[in-house]
């Protein structure tokens, strides 16, 4: 019941070390073709390890949706020695927790352990990375699991909103696709079809393996020798990228039994590898994602009370993902919030940000950078990342430099160039009557 | 639940057996390196020194939330933390927010039925700043208007979000009404939404008075720091605050429950909802160990019991989660809740359920499965010294109840439960008579179709 913005921001900018030591970590390529990346951090007796298959859903294809999702799903479930029951004892009294996780480009294997548990819980986790059996009994379960788990995000206003919001800005195309799939699409996959995925991306190549804790880059690789010695490279198909949809104004409405309009408004926004990525990250800060003194949250909520929360975001991928604007306030505030959040965006991109708005902006990346980076979770959590985006284990010395160099006028820029309000893609989820969203009723 | 349902709506139970019901394993190697003083005006100070990085948590706890309530007036406490973020007059209306981000730092605050929480991290050099910003705010907080308007109608925008359109949130809203009669742990943290309507700016002004005096606030402080140094500028900073008057005793007492209560609630969802929730006692009862237990070899893990027999084996539910929470000032409840997969019946799940209690009550847990479930507490606790934050989130718990130091007790308790522990537990507590169970009864479709059969749709300009 806090009164400021969501747990998962709170939580990302936690502790700091202002000063780095040294290098995040160490990296190495082994033989069989997995980079290898681990930071020796002593004190706590525990080992975070994540596996970062450079794969995920984009790999589905639009018929058969949700199979990099069940795969990984699966991969617990079950190996040549292991029932899914008899794995998850064996976790639970080694006090270990393992997960599989598949997003669009990639899939994350985590592992946490007791440092003296260490080698039990790496056998238990070559079994399911290199023995997983897929039985059909558990396939069969897990892909209704998967369907009863989207049908109960049904009666989420806000889960509804994204999705059609994802649907109609990218037909066609990955990010246009639910992870998990669609029912449809699930009845369409097999137990040969979950095979063959593992069988073709979880492979050495097509990994990057972090481990942050209690743990040297030699015992890793001592470690990794033995457990994962069967783990054999093979080709990588590529995916292929469709076109993404272009800028042209729509809005969708759904009629929902709710007492709050959830409103996301947005449109294309650019890839990780976009030379300006800093530029828009500081601009987005001062329009919607930096939380209260951001223009958005001072209008929308603190003048204007219409909202409990209100931010904006650009989800940067390999490829460009949404720039969104995401708010909930009563259905009868609907329009208005929509249209002062309008006026709000305009007003930016004319007037760009102040100069104390675009120092203060610099000032929270730069000194918030270090205090996201004290445990061995965020650590084990950045690392692949930045190997995933080609940007060095020294990125975390260059950082205040990439920030610190954005001028006043590139940010102005970044908003003219990657903001268009004349083109949002808007979704409005409500009682549209209430809302004056009725369709039958003229706008 | 009472608690940590309101902070960490998601985090399951992993992150309150974390945060309250169990401390960390090896207190003393683990390196509880602690300083505790009171100062004149009451303020209790705790210092956890952690020297790891040179970072800081910083946490006010004022040992009051929803339970401190009156009827006519619930949700108070929330508000006013709130407005406890809208200035002072030296520094005015957003400043705290800026100062404190653009030295990299976080800060937010959560009220739950004991006790209202203010937090912020930072870098340790930045420590003098935060304390100053903290005890100027308890001292000085600015109570007009426009500000107090414009939170009540935030409020009730959270209200909607995370209650009115969210079925399952209700449904234990609506759980936890029934199950108490006499205690304020019967009406929501965010308070009746008509609650919220008739408060008055007078109203909070006296609460804020009542309740934020520095007597009945706690100042935990976890990190980079030296007491020796850091005590003396607490004094000069807190110190001239004046005491107040003590703030009147919460007496309600939940009496014994010698019956089921059942309810139901018909919303637009997409799946009935189960729950189930008992009576049981907390910390101030031995049986909260075992009971931490049972909520874990029950549906606290990956291997428990109601995850490999209703979710995997007999697939009724799409999941089961437990929440029980050992800390809370007063007894609470120990509540499990199913999700009804598609095509199954409510009936069908609440029998397995009941087999599933009924087996644990006939038959001793197997000593492996006893020691998995401690591993597994134990383990959780070792990670949590991970995150400086949680450290003094643990910490606080315990000393808002009146005593840091009670944490030592959490693993020699955890360790010496017995399979015959855990089967009287459940004997005594899991009962018909003891229970309250509530229904999500869906009702209409979630998402209404358009006219047109699809969604509607139309180009604007």
């Amino acid at each position: 019941m806090k009164s400021y913005c969501t747990w998962s921001t709170a939580l990302l900018v936690f502790l700091a070390v202002p000063v780095w030591a040294a290098p995040l970590g160490t990296r190495a390529v082994l033989d069989n073709g997995a980079t290898l990346l681990v930071a020796e951090r002593p004190g706590i007796p525990m080992v975070v390890m994540n596996i970062l298959l450079k794969t995920g859903s984009a790999a589905d294809t639009d018929a058969k949706a949700g199979l990099a999702n069940l795969t990984a799903a699966l991969l617990t479930r079950g190996t040549k020695k292991h029932s899914a029951q008899t794995l998850a004892e064996d976790l639970d009294f080694l006090g270990a927790s393992l997960h599989v996780d598949a997003d669009y480009e990639i899939t994350t294997i985590s592992l946490t352990t007791l440092s003296k548990n260490l080698d039990p819980a790496l056998e238990l986790l070559s079994e399911v990375l290199l023995t997983p059996t897929f039985p059909l009994a558990e396939f069969e379960r897990t892909r209704k699991e998967i369907e009863g788990g989207l049908q109960s995000h049904e009666e989420e206003p806000g889960w509804v909103a994204q999705k059609t919001f994802l649907e109609k800005l990218y037909p066609h195309h990955p990010y246009g696709r639910l992870v998990e799939g669609q029912p449809a699409t699930l009845a369409k996959l097999t137990q040969a079809d979950v095979k063959k995925f593992h069988q073709t991306y979880y492979r050495p190549n097509n990994a990057i393996v972090a481990l942050a804790g209690e743990i040297s880059q030699e015992q890793a690789v001592n470690l990794l020798r033995s457990h994962f010695a069967d783990w054999q490279q093979a080709d990588i198909p590529s995916v292929v990228w469709p076109d993404s949809r272009k800028l042209a104004a729509e809005r969708v409405t759904l009629d929902k039994q709710v007492s709050q309009a959830n409103v996301v408004l947005g449109h294309l926004g650019i890839a990780r590898s976009n030379p300006d990525y800093y530029a828009v990250q500081l601009m987005n800060y001062v329009l919607g994602g930096g939380g209260f003194g951001s223009r958005l949250m001072d209008k929308i909520r603190e003048e204007l009370a219409l909202v409990y929360h209100v931010s904006s975001g650009f989800t940067v991928r390999k490829h460009a993902g949404p720039f969104t604007v995401g708010l909930q306030t009563k259905n009868a505030t609907a329009t208005q919030a929509l249209d002062e959040s309008l006026q709000v965006i305009h007003h930016f991109i004319e007037q760009g940000p102040t100069e104390a708005e675009l120092t203060a902006a610099k000032a929270y990346f730069i000194n918030s950078f270090p205090l996201r980076l004290v445990s061995n979770r965020d650590v084990a959590a950045l690392l692949p990342v930045l190997e995933f985006y080609e940007l060095g284990l020294d990125y975390p010395d260059r950082y205040a430099d990439l920030i610190g160099q954005v001028t006043l006028e590139q940010v102005h820029n970044a908003a003219k160039t990657y903001l268009h309000p004349d083109a949002l893609l808007q979704v409005v989820v409500a009682d549209l009557k209430q809302a004056g969203l009725d369709q039958s009723q003229p706008q | 639940m009472t608690q940590h349902w309101h902070r960490l709506v998601a985090s399951g139970v992993f992150v309150a057996l974390l945060l309250g019901t169990l401390p960390p394993g090896h207190a003393d190697e683990q390196g509880w390196k602690v300083t505790q003083d009171t100062l004149a005006n009451g303020l209790t100070v705790v210092i956890l020194e952690d020297h790891r990085a040179p970072v800081v948590s910083l946490q006010v706890w004022y040992k009051v939330g929803s339970r401190n309530e009156q009827l006519g007036a619930t949700g108070i406490s929330h508000l006013l933390e709130h407005l406890m973020f809208r200035g002072t007059p030296t520094h005015g209306e957003g400043e705290f927010s800026r100062l404190v981000q653009e030295r990299g730092g976080s800060h937010n605050a959560f009220t739950a039925e004991d006790d209202t929480v203010y937090f912020e991290n930072a870098a340790a050099p930045h420590l003098d700043l935060l304390l100053e910003l903290e005890a100027d705010r308890m001292a000085n907080l600015t109570l007009d208007d426009i500000g107090f308007a414009a939170e009540k109608k935030i409020v009730m925008e959270e209200r909607r979000m995370r209650t009115v359109d969210d079925p399952a949130a209700e449904l234990m809203e609506q759980v936890s009404a029934a199950a108490y009669t006499a205690h304020p742990y019967g009406w929501p943290v965010v308070g009746w939404m008509h609650d919220l309507e008739v408060i008055t700016l007078e109203d909070v002004k006296k609460y804020h008075q009542v309740m934020y005096a520095p007597d009945n606030a706690l100042l935990m402080i976890a990190g980079d720091v030296t007491p020796d140094t850091l005590l003396p500028k607490i004094k000069s900073v807190f110190g001239g605050i004046p005491a107040g008057t003590p703030a009147q005793e919460v007496t309600a007492v939940e009496p014994p429950q010698h019956g089921e209560r059942r309810i139901s609630l018909k919303r637009p969802a997409s799946l009935p909802i189960y729950v189930v929730a008992y009576h049981v006692p907390n910390l101030k009862n031995d049986d909260s160990f075992a009971l931490s237990l049972l909520a874990v070899i029950l549906a606290g893990s990956r291997s428990s019991r109601l995850q490999h027999t209703l979710v995997e084996e007999k697939a009724l539910v799409l999941n089961a989660d437990v929440d029980y929470d050992r800390t809370s000032r007063d007894p609470s409840l120990f509540a499990l809740s199913m999700r009804i997969a598609p095509g199954k019946q409510w009936r069908d799940a609440e029998a397995a359920l009941s087999q599933e209690i009924e087996k644990l009550e006939q038959q001793p847990v197997a000593d492996k499965e006893l020691e998995r479930a401690k591993n597994l507490l134990e383990s959780t606790l070792i990670y949590g010294q991970d995150s400086l934050f949680f450290r003094a989130m643990q910490l606080g718990e315990y000393a808002s109840l009146g005593d840091w130091s009670l944490i030592h007790k959490v693993v020699p308790g955890i360790r010496a439960v017995t399979a015959a522990d855990v089967q009287r537990v459940a004997q005594t507590y899991l009962r018909e008579e003891n229970r309250t169970v509530g229904l999500l009864i869906p009702e209409g479709t979630p998402v209404r179709e358009s006219p047109d059969g699809g969604l509607g749709s139309k180009s604007i300009h």
